[in-house]
């Protein structure tokens, strides 16, 4: 095994392959805060990809409710108990990832979920992390008794156990773009990507006996269009674009910003080492115990703390970025706030989209005169 | 104690399997010989009387250590393997002792049990790493599913999930559950991109159980462009005996040309589909010398 380095972990770990970082890393950035669960990006990726036969259990993008809700079942439950109890000593993980904790023979450590596991994708959907006995539960922040939902997509990992485990060499990462793609002509169905991946993205398809993966819409990204679960996001929770290391940080790159600037992104489980690059808000009404640290890292209260700040209107900078979410379907690579808007530029320096900080209020009047009719709705 | 009886007992298995080895074939000091018949072998026929004139080799089976993924201890002690050939076909009969048959691979925990043969120059220890960039080994692969695919049908979702009900899937024509390849036209098969891309696990029409291959190393066996190979596998009582056949001269240049009186690198690779054996969690033998009578 090589060495390489896990900025999220702050020290090097071991990883089948040398490091080779791509070019350019396409990643993303979920306001957990915001996500309604109205699965519109999970039938958006569907009725893209996984509309054919042999696909009908794939969720290539899926949201579920936490605590209980996983899909496939207990996907990370299992692997934690796997893994069992690992530690961070000040923000550095002293633990074992996946790759260092495979057994002898072994590439990854992990897991083939069955079919039943497969089974409910809405399993635990909206159930409490404990039952609501107590009517006034709502009124403390954050909240005894919670629930969130976890967006997911395949994150396109810097160092993808899906590509590790594969002895066929059919999973490759895009120089270009940093995605991560399963090969159709050469995958034989063994599924090594499938029991390694530790956020079980790769999927089998029943029909055609080789595993699938969610592909970032690669087709769309490169015309510089975001991906379809992404710009249809109804709660406006995703952010889309590249990610620096944090040693060539971009100040201006709106997913640098919130994640190496502001640290309010959060990779999801960084101690399964694959370096995830889709990372997480964490959620504020939930407190930041053991579960969030557990699933998002040892910053969660921090990136809590920022993120409430700018709810109260400290950071006008971090809520302008945020108001950029889902705007448009053009990536744009940089951002700045003014007064009154929120503005994304291209690669060019050209203008992609502008948003109102506020937007204005326009009250009608009660009783419509023109129309003899009375409005229900007058702003 | 038990320990010497057991070295003792596998001595004389050892000595009993070179004496019968070297007893028929001293001159040649291979480990399967290919008897030379003049009849039409049995390439689909596992129980034809015709094996009976080709001698039975048991070969000792070994665990796949190798490489990660490893298979830690192998899933049948040896296997029988028997071959014929006939001037322009070999044909090698390949019986081991298997308690399930696992011919579907629909489910995401089901995996199928299969066997191959690999073939290579003599002399050289690379065919067992799969071959090198200069040395291209063949590996003729049997599966369980592609024979039940051709004994009985595609097996597609509703073989494993028998309730299962869809409504529609795009451009699909016909009645549910929509059966492959009947009902899909061509715009619907493009939402099965294994089937689309030509990948060979994913063709519904199966023309072969035996899928020909071409390795240059670890990880890098490939579906010939040609495909000539040929067999048959049956499962019986707690046993799989499985044809695995192919000319002697294709025309095909992916293939390593069979001379007779000529000797190669050969070994064979057992997976156990119950065990989850797939890929590289096989059981195989050793690297053997065959020699084409
Ligand atoms: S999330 Fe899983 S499938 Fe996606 S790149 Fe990472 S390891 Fe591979
Ligand atoms: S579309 Fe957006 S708000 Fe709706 S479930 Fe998906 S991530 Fe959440």
């Amino acid at each position: 095994m090589a060495k390489v380095y896990n900025w999220q972990l702050g020290r090097y770990m071991e990883y089948w392959y040398e490091e080779v970082r791509p070019r350019k890393q396409m990643a993303a950035v979920f306001d957990i805060n915001k996500c309604i669960a109205c699965q519109t990006c999970t039938m958006a990726c569907k009725t893209t990809w996984t509309s054919g036969k042999g696909q009908e259990y794939m969720w290539w993008n899926n949201v579920e409710t936490r605590p209980w809700g996983s899909f496939p079942m207990g996907w990370d439950s299992k692997l934690l108990n796997l893994l069992g109890p690992q530690e961070w000593v000040n923000g550095i993980y002293a633990g074992k990832t996946i790759f260092e904790a495979a057994r002898p023979g072994e590439r990854v450590l992990g897991n083939l979920p069955i079919d039943m596991d497969w089974a409910y994708p809405n399993r635990g959907e909206d159930e409490t992390n404990e039952p609501i006995d107590e009517a006034k539960y709502y009124f403390s922040m954050p909240h005894s008794i919670w629930t969130f939902y976890l967006a997911r997509v395949c994150n396109h990992c810097t160092y993808p156990a899906c590509l590790a485990a594969c002895p066929r060499t059919s999973i490759y990462k895009r120089p270009q773009d940093g995605i991560v793609l399963l090969d159709q002509q050469r995958c034989r169905g063994y599924r090594e990507c499938v029991r390694a991946c530790p956020y079980k993205k790769p999927m089998y398809n029943h029909e055609t006996r080789i595993s699938e993966k969610c592909l970032f819409c690669f087709p769309a990204v490169e015309q510089g269009n975001w991906p379809r679960c992404m710009r249809s996001c109804i709660g406006k929770i995703r952010m889309f674009g590249s990610i620096h290391t944090p040693d060539n940080i971009d100040p201006e790159n709106p997913i640098d910003f919130l994640v190496h600037v502001k640290k309010v992104g959060l990779p999801l489980y960084p101690q399964f080492g694959t370096e995830p690059n889709v990372y997480y808000i964490p959620p504020i009404h939930v407190p930041a115990t053991k579960f969030l640290q557990q699933m998002f890292g040892p910053n969660v209260q921090k990136a809590q703390e920022t993120y409430n700040a700018m709810r109260n209107g400290e950071d006008p900078e971090l809520q302008g970025i945020l108001m950029l979410n889902v705007s448009t379907d053009r990536i744009f690579s940089k951002f700045r706030v003014t007064d009154k808007h929120a503005i994304g530029f291209d690669d060019n320096g050209s203008e992609v989209v502008r948003v109102n900080l506020n937007e204005p209020k326009v009250v009608r009047p009660f009783y419509d005169p023109k129309l003899g009719v009375y409005r229900h709705n007058i702003t | 104690m038990k320990k010497i009886v057991l070295i003792a007992v596998a001595l004389v298995a050892l000595v009993s399997l070179s004496v019968l080895v070297y007893g028929i074939e001293a001159r040649q000091a291979a480990d399967v010989v290919s008897i030379r018949v003049s009849d039409a072998l049995p390439v689909t026929d596992p129980h034809s009387q015709l094996w009976s004139k080709a001698t039975e080799f048991q070969l000792p089976m070994g665990s796949q250590t190798i490489i990660a993924p490893v298979k830690p201890a192998p899933s049948v002690p040896y296997i029988q393997v028997r071959s014929l050939n006939n001037g322009t076909h070999i044909a090698f009969l390949i019986t081991w002792a298997d308690s399930t048959k696992n011919d579907r691979t629909v489910k995401i925990d089901e995996f199928r049990d299969g066997s191959a043969v690999l073939l290579g120059p003599v002399g050289e220890m690379a065919v067992l790493a799969m071959g090198t960039a200069t040395i291209p080994v063949n590996v003729l692969h049997w599966k369980a599913d592609w024979q039940a695919d051709i004994d009985t049908g595609f097996q597609g979702v509703e073989s494993a999930f028998p309730n299962f009900w869809v409504d529609m899937y795009p451009n699909v024509i016909g009645e549910p559950p929509y059966t492959l390849p009947g009902n899909f036209s061509d715009a619907a098969k493009l939402y099965l991109p294994g089937w689309k891309v030509g990948n060979s696990f994913s063709q519904p029409l199966k023309v072969t159980s035996v899928e020909e291959n071409r390795a240059r190393g670890f990880g890098s066996l490939a579906t010939e462009q040609s495909q000539g190979a040929i067999g048959r596998g049956i499962w019986e009582n707690g046993q799989w005996s499985v044809v695995i056949a192919r000319q002697l001269h294709p025309s095909d240049n992916e293939d390593i040309q069979l001379i007779s009186g000529e000797k190669y690198s050969t070994a064979f690779a057992i997976w156990d589909g119950a065990s989850g054996d797939v890929g590289a969690r096989k059981s195989i033998t050793a690297l053997l010398t065959l020699y084409v009578q």
